[in-house]
């Protein structure tokens, strides 16, 4: 198939990404919103890598699905600590890190 | 074994700051003055040494951008770091005493003790840019000299002293970022050129583009403007000496602008020659414009050190002027008015600080008649001030006269403004006597004020201020000795690289 | 011509001159000693006088043994720099001309030195008086001796600070202050002339030596020849007090009177001349330049006499004496080398002259207590022996015959006729109006009523003689020494010169002079002298019935203009005033207000922007992580789209 779909395919699963991220305001949701544009990066790389007959895109596939494990992991910490303190998943009322 | 000599002179007042700080008292003070003290003799020996064998020092530092560990020991550094010398340990004989802190300031004050360790420090700092042959070490001891230098402003002297300090920071950081900008540039242009190295001689040899040669120039010359300072970046200035320790303000005066002076030479002009033919005629302009800027602010001022920093200003631009002639004889001279300015106005606001002590007196018109009560102060006032003027048999006198020689081959009605510019001295030095010293003792302040009596200089006050003007008499009536060692400094990095130029280019 | 040859038959002579540094260095270890270090009165005198003394005696010597006509020497001490490709030296010349100045500086100095052992007995700060006048020798006799135009700057220099500490010696009298600092200024801003001069011959031909530059300037062109000459003029007016710039000499009154006949008479306010005279090759390449000497001269002999003929103050008078006489000097100067010849003996007699008539005047005023001619008056009875001193110095300073002045002037008259008639009859003019105000001046001064006992006020006017706990002064010993002597100089010192003087000179100026004769009359001399019998017998007699105007102290109203004007010293200190020293000031205040709300409140304002845009930045963190997320979002946006149009372009 031609690269030009997987390329399609993974700019819509990045622009849905980051609507989610952009437009909700639940905390959870945003994540899954930052997960799906990662994973949408995932495919762009391993799609040129195919498409380049190398291994570059790969390694780097591999490298992001650490580094989004290592966030998710660290990111539910923190949420699931800000949900006990205040009870809301709502990102807007936590706001007290400001001038 | 070899000494490495040009690292031990600066070496030896950084170690002594730390070393003086948990003494204290009279003993710090003792401790502060044999430090300074061997500081200046091992420049001596560093000196009569040079004579015979090459002291320079060179070791790699930051491979990656071709730094190293360079030191030089020259003719234009040399009397630089020996004046300064000098000086410092003038500072740090009657520095405290010269301490105006009125209480009840919301400004943080320290202990004395610290003032002896960062004076040290400073001198450590500047005496390591004069000998630095690296255009990176400069960097790194010009900017890491405005520390101490902000601490000693910001902890004494008067009432609104955080503000100068900050002040002064906030110039010197920009003078600093303007510095980094032309040394990032020199540097990328080095490299793409072949084996990257930051030594002066190396950098000497690399021909820039016009434009880039052009743009470097200017951030070069900007930063060292403002550290000078010339006319219209000088208000830095006058705000520190208002407020800070008139020994600071000495010091500051005396030495760390003395660097704005020397980098003018050797970076500039050693770094970009054919920008420096470019841009001659407009930074004259700027010059003229400082020494008669500084002339007119000099005789409208009323408090008393500020009249001396508007002394260094207008000197500065006159010291600017001779090196921008682009002639051998007045960057000769230019280079020894520097040395004569180093001395006679760190002697001048000394005086001036000295007064202020014994006599309470911050401005003019608040004491009169101050002869009868104190007459050597009067006669060191008036003699110093003739020493800036410059008085013919003065070190000043004999720079002066090559700056107008040299500046006559090529410039010569900019000449005659620069010296009709310096004609202000006179006024406003027989007036400020007359002003402080003649006539009968009247106390004009109101009655409140602190100092009701008014002591003479003492002892040791004197001799420092003699010990520097007998200097300055000296050299001024042998200045030949001088004169034939500065013009030994390095070819590359003085002036007769761009006398061919200026030959060539007519 | 001047070379450092060892001679044989004058080994002596070449010894004593290798070392003529010691005429200065001697005075100046005095005067070091004198200013530093603490002495009872006994040794203060000795030192003191003998601290010139010794210069003076090496100076005769000196001069005793080039009678006999040694070639001149110049006594190369050490190279004091190279600017460029020219060497400055620190030499020494002594030639005919700098031998007889370093006479008549040495000589004078000695008897003011002799005067004021006596003037001065009772002034607390003599110590510092005494070191002062040993420095002024030292400095002066550099001037002299230089052998080129830095060192010669130097010594001008020198001169020119010890008379600004020599006129506020009295540092408690503000009037006294502000004329040294007048003075100061004055002769620094005009010493811009000396420096230009210099900076031109050093870059033009690349030396400064009296010598070289008289055959090399030839060789550059007349104009650089013509800046020089008025460079040099202008310096040299300052220093001699010529009209426009003498308002500094009648305000150097304040300095105590020995100074005064030191200083202000004799010897500094010769320097000019001094000056003019070694530079008078270069005068010679520029005729332009060599006019307006000759046009100064004229203008100061009028000017100064103009000004003495309507002074008040006796002290003043006198200043404005020395400024006419010195128009003359410029006069005979600018005439050519006849005429520097008899510069030089009209500089000669006329310091001797003067210093003497300081010398009396001084001795008159402090037994008095005052200076002004209001106050003065009938002194003839009460100081008699002051009285045969000045009247010896006017009689030869109005040119009566075989006095000195007799020749001075009479040889000036007659080689201005020769070259330019109009000049030479302008100097007969001014013969005649020298003998009006000095008759005037003798006749307020010593004959009339005593009004110094009638009227007490006005002693606040007067020069000098106003320093407080002065009290009345009889004459002494030592007064009266130097009086004598510097009298018996002035009348007899003519007839002395007269014979030898032009040839002495002629290596110096190679000028070919014909009369000498002490008798020789020709038709000017009787002109001259028959205008002097008219103008003397007519002051007399118009003073003998009228009484000043002014003696009342009525408005200045009253007075004809003329009177006024020259009351008012030419308004030059007015002019002065309102064209230079005002806009100056307000141009300095203007800077300063510049400084103080310009720049002072820019910085500070700078600040506060600085600050106040912190706090705006600040609102960017608003703790919206949504509002962040917007932002990473277009900052990428941007970011992309700037890179991939780089890449398309």
């Amino acid at each position: 198939m031609s690269l030009s779909a997987y390329l399609i395919v993974s700019a819509v699963l990045f622009c849905i990404g980051l609507a989610g991220v952009l437009l909700r305001r639940n905390a959870l949701v945003m994540f899954m919103g930052i997960e799906l544009m990662l994973n949408a990066a995932n495919l762009a790389l391993v799609t040129f890598s195919e498409a380049h007959a190398e291994l570059d895109g790969q390694v780097a596939a591999v490298f992001t699905m650490v580094v989004a494990a290592t966030e998710v992991v660290v990111g539910l910490a923190i949420i699931i600590t800000i949900f006990r303190s205040k009870a809301s998943l709502n990102v807007d009322d936590a706001r007290r890190l400001r001038h | 074994m070899i000494v490495p000599w040009l690292t031990l002179i600066f070496v030896v007042p950084l170690f002594g700051a730390a070393i003086v700080l948990p003494l204290r008292g009279a003993r710090n003070r003792l401790a502060g003055l044999i430090i300074s003290g061997l500081t200046l003799a091992m420049a001596l020996t560093a000196l009569l040494l040079s004579q015979s064998h090459n002291l320079a020092e060179q070791v790699l530092w930051l491979r990656r951008f071709g730094a190293w560990y360079a030191l030089q020991f020259d003719g234009l550094s040399a009397s630089l770091v020996i004046a300064t010398a000098v000086l410092s340990s003038a500072v740090l004989a009657i520095g405290l005493e010269l301490d105006t802190a009125t209480d009840a300031t919301s400004a943080p004050t320290m202990r004395p003790e610290v003032f002896t360790s960062l004076v040290l420090l400073t001198e450590a700092l500047v005496i390591g840019a004069f000998l630095a042959a690296d255009l990176v070490l400069f960097f790194l001891f010009f900017e890491v000299s405005l520390l101490p230098v902000y601490l000693l402003i910001g902890y004494w002297g008067g009432a609104c002293r955080a503000m100068a300090a900050s002040r002064f920071l906030m110039f010197s950081l920009a003078s600093g970022f303007l510095l980094f900008g032309g040394i990032v540039g020199v540097v990328t242009t080095v490299s793409t050129v072949g084996r990257s190295s930051t030594l002066l001689s190396a950098l000497a040899n690399v021909e820039f583009t016009p434009g880039m040669e052009r743009l470097l120039f200017v951030l070069f010359f900007m930063a060292f403007a403002l550290k000078g300072p010339l006319v219209p970046l000088h208000s830095w200035l006058t705000a520190v000496v208002k407020e800070a320790n008139p020994a600071v303000s000495a010091l500051l005066i005396g030495a760390v602008d003395a660097l704005g002076g020397y980098a003018m030479i050797r970076f500039t002009l050693g770094l970009f020659p054919n920008a420096a033919l470019w841009a001659a005629p407009g930074v004259l302009v700027i010059a003229l414009i400082s020494i008669w800027y500084g002339g007119f602010a000099a005789v409208g001022e009323r408090h008393l050190v500020s009249m001396a920093s508007y002394t260094s200003i207008s000197h500065f631009g006159f010291i600017v002027f001779g090196i921008f002639t682009l002639t051998p004889t007045a960057i000769n001279g230019a280079a020894m008015y520097l040395v004569a300015h180093l001395l006679s106005v760190g002697a001048l606001v000394l005086v001036c600080g000295v007064l202020q002590q014994s006599s309470g007196v911050a401005h003019f018109g608040d004491r009169r008649g101050l002869r009868q009560r104190a007459p050597a102060t009067a006669a060191l006032f008036l003699l110093v001030g003739l020493a800036t003027l410059p008085l013919p048999g003065f070190l000043g006198f004999a720079a002066e006269l090559q700056v107008l020689v040299g500046a006559g081959e090529r410039h010569p009605i900019f000449a005659l403004f620069a010296v009709i510019g310096t004609l202000f001295a006179t006024v406003y030095v027989t007036w400020s006597y007359q002003r402080l010293f003649t006539g009968t003792h009247k106390l004009d302040m109101s009655p409140t004020d602190a100092v009701p009596t008014v002591r003479d200089a003492t002892t040791i006050e004197r001799s420092v201020i003699a010990v520097l003007l007998l200097l300055l008499l000296a050299f001024g009536c042998a200045p030949q000795m001088l004169r034939n060692y500065i013009a030994s400094a390095e070819p590359g990095t003085t002036a007769v690289a761009i006398t061919n130029i200026a030959e060539g280019g007519e | 011509m001047y070379t450092s040859m060892l001679l044989m038959e004058s080994g002596s002579f070449t010894l004593l001159a290798g070392n003529c540094w010691v005429l200065i260095a001697f005075p100046l270890l005095v005067a070091a000693l004198l200013l530093l270090v603490r002495m009872s009165d006994s040794w203060l005198y000795s030192v003191g006088v003998g601290g010139v003394g010794v210069s003076f005696g090496y100076a005769v010597v000196l001069f005793i043994m080039m009678l006999g006509e040694p070639e001149p020497i110049t006594v190369q001490l050490y190279t004091w720099l190279s600017i460029g490709d020219a060497e400055v030296t620190v030499s020494l010349l002594i030639d005919q001309l700098s031998i007889l100045f370093a006479l008549l500086v040495a000589g004078i100095g000695t008897l003011v030195a002799i005067y004021s052992v006596g003037y001065l007995s009772d002034e607390p700060e003599r110590r510092r008086f005494f070191g002062l006048l040993n420095l002024f020798i030292a400095a002066m006799l550099l001037l002299v001796l230089a052998d080129n135009y830095v060192l010669l700057f130097v010594g001008w220099e020198a001169v020119g600070l010890v008379s600004y500490l020599l006129i506020g010696f009295w540092q408690e009298k503000e009037v006294a202050a502000n004329a040294a600092k007048k003075a100061f200024v004055m002769n620094r801003v005009a010493d811009l002339g000396l420096l230009s001069a210099i900076a031109v011959l050093l870059t033009q031909i690349g030396t400064v030596r009296f010598t070289a530059v008289a055959e090399q300037l030839g060789a550059v062109g007349g104009s650089w020849a013509g800046v020089v000459g008025f460079a040099l003029l202008l310096a040299a007016c300052a220093k001699s007090a010529q009209v426009p710039l003498q308002s500094w000499l009648l305000d150097a009154m304040e300095s105590p009177t020995p100074a005064s006949a030191l200083i202000h008479s004799a010897t500094m306010v010769a320097a000019g001349g001094y000056l003019i005279l070694r530079s008078l090759p270069i005068y010679m390449l520029a005729p332009t330049a060599r006019l307006a000497v000759l046009l100064i001269g004229v203008l100061t002999l009028f000017g100064g006499a103009w000004m003495a003929a309507t002074g008040r103050d006796i002290k003043r008078v006198l200043a404005c004496s020395t400024t006419s006489q010195l128009g003359y000097l410029m006069l005979a100067a600018g005439l050519g080398p006849v005429g520097a010849v008899f510069a030089v003996f009209q500089l000669l007699t006329h310091g001797v002259i003067k210093a003497g008539l300081f010398l009396a005047v001084g001795t008159l005023t402090r037994r008095v207590g005052r200076s002004d001619l209001q106050g003065l008056g009938g002194l003839v009875k009460v100081l008699p022996y002051t009285f045969v001193a000045f009247a010896c110095g006017y009689l030869a300073t109005i040119g009566v015959p075989f006095l000195s002045g007799f020749y001075a002037k009479g040889h000036i008259i007659a080689t201005a006729w020769e070259t330019i008639p109009a000049f030479g009859a302008l100097a007969v003019v001014g013969v005649g109006l020298g003998a009006f105000y000095m008759t005037r001046l003798l006749l307020l001064t010593f004959t009339g009523t005593a009004r110094w006992q009638e009227a007490p006020i006005g002693a606040e006017t007067s020069t000098e003689t106003g320093a407080e706990n002065r009290q009345p002064l009889r004459g002494s010993v030592s007064m009266r020494f130097s009086l004598t002597v510097l009298s018996l100089l002035a009348l007899g010192g003519g007839l002395a010169l007269n014979g030898w003087l032009p040839g002495w000179l002629q290596p110096v100026f190679a000028a070919e002079v014909s009369r000498t004769g002490l008798l020789y009359f020709d038709w000017l001399n009787y002109v001259t002298l028959g205008l002097l019998f008219v103008v003397v017998v007519g002051t007399v007699i118009y003073y003998r019935k009228v009484t000043p105007i002014w003696f009342k102290a009525a408005s200045t109203a009253d007075e004809v203009a003329l009177v006024r004007i020259g009351a008012a010293e030419l308004y030059a200190d007015d002019a002065l005033q309102r064209g230079v020293v005002a806009p100056l000031s307000t141009v300095s205040a203007r800077v300063s207000w510049t400084e103080s709300e310009v720049l002072e409140n820019g910085a500070r304002h700078l600040w506060r922007v600085i600050g106040r845009t912190s706090i705006l930045m600040r609102r960017l963190q608003s703790g919206n992580v949504r509002t962040y997320v917007l932002l990473f979002v277009a900052g990428t946006a941007v970011l992309v789209s700037a890179m991939l149009l780089w890449a398309w372009v």
